[in-house]
């Protein structure tokens, strides 16, 4: 069997948006409604996943970020 | 979920005067004259009717939407018959003009109002997100729009330049 070339790949996608394209109306309706449910199990399919743990706070004392230590360094020297 | 019982409640807002006229924008809009592609919202360009003392709130449009039942909110779209709708206000004279000019539709039967390709184009060009670009370029490559009446609406709306700087940066050459 013969490879598909990018061009032949690029070729297929082409023709596959110019069907969708050309559906009517109310077939586009029909597809975007189907896309919200995949796009709603997903989201709730990902919601499901257990959290991972919450990051401990930084020690009293410890810069808590770069941004901080920065504005530290520039404050004026007194 | 079916967009139809949606617009069956937009379209009784109109008759009850509690818009005076809408059309259907958006991603939605876009989806039916190029590939459609995944989106949750149903944007809705609205002319707002002004309350009393001519101020422009769309209070009055969702107690509507409340003393009917619907109070579900996602993000800032209401949701209504399962579809998240977001009202917009008519926030450039071209929306307004896209509004206006809004052509007139069913959808699953039920009558309704869109933008045209042409107008939707304008304002992804006027928007200038990566994805209003992207989009942009399908509209070229996929809707046929009669490019003789977009260069008037890009001549009306001062879009004419960024519209060759977008075509020279994304399509390629005639």
């Amino acid at each position: 069997m013969k490879p598909d070339t990018l061009e032949d790949i690029l070729d297929a996608k082409q023709a596959r948006r110019a069907r969708l394209a050309a559906l009517s109306i109310d077939e586009k309706i029909d597809l975007i409604e189907k896309l919200q449910e995949f796009g709603r199990t997903m989201m709730s399919a990902r919601e499901s996943l257990p959290q991972p743990p919450a990051r401990e706070p930084n020690p009293p004392g410890k810069q808590a970020s770069f941004a901080s230590q920065m504005a530290e360094k520039e404050e004026p020297a007194s | 979920m079916a967009i139809e019982a949606t617009l069956r409640v937009l379209n009784e807002m109109q008759a009850g005067g509690v818009v005076r006229e809408y059309a259907i924008g958006g991603a939605v809009a876009a989806f039916l004259y190029i590939e459609p592609a995944t989106t949750f919202d149903l944007d809705i360009f609205i002319a707002w009717e002004p309350v009393e003392g001519g101020l422009l709130t769309p209070h009055p449009l969702y107690s509507y939407l409340a003393a009917r039942g619907y109070r579900e909110y996602q993000k800032e779209a209401i949701v209504i018959e399962g579809w998240a709708v977001q009202f917009l206000p008519l926030t450039t004279p071209l929306v307004a003009e896209a509004l206006t000019q809004a052509v007139e539709i069913e959808i699953k039967g039920v009558p309704t109002r869109v933008f045209t390709k042409e107008h939707l184009m304008a304002i992804c060009l006027e928007t200038g997100r990566p994805k209003d670009m992207a989009r942009l370029v399908q509209f070229v490559q996929e809707s046929s729009p009669q490019m003789t009446l977009f260069a008037k609406i890009l001549e009306r709306h001062t879009l004419s330049k960024a519209w060759d700087t977008f075509s020279a940066r994304f399509l390629p050459p005639l």
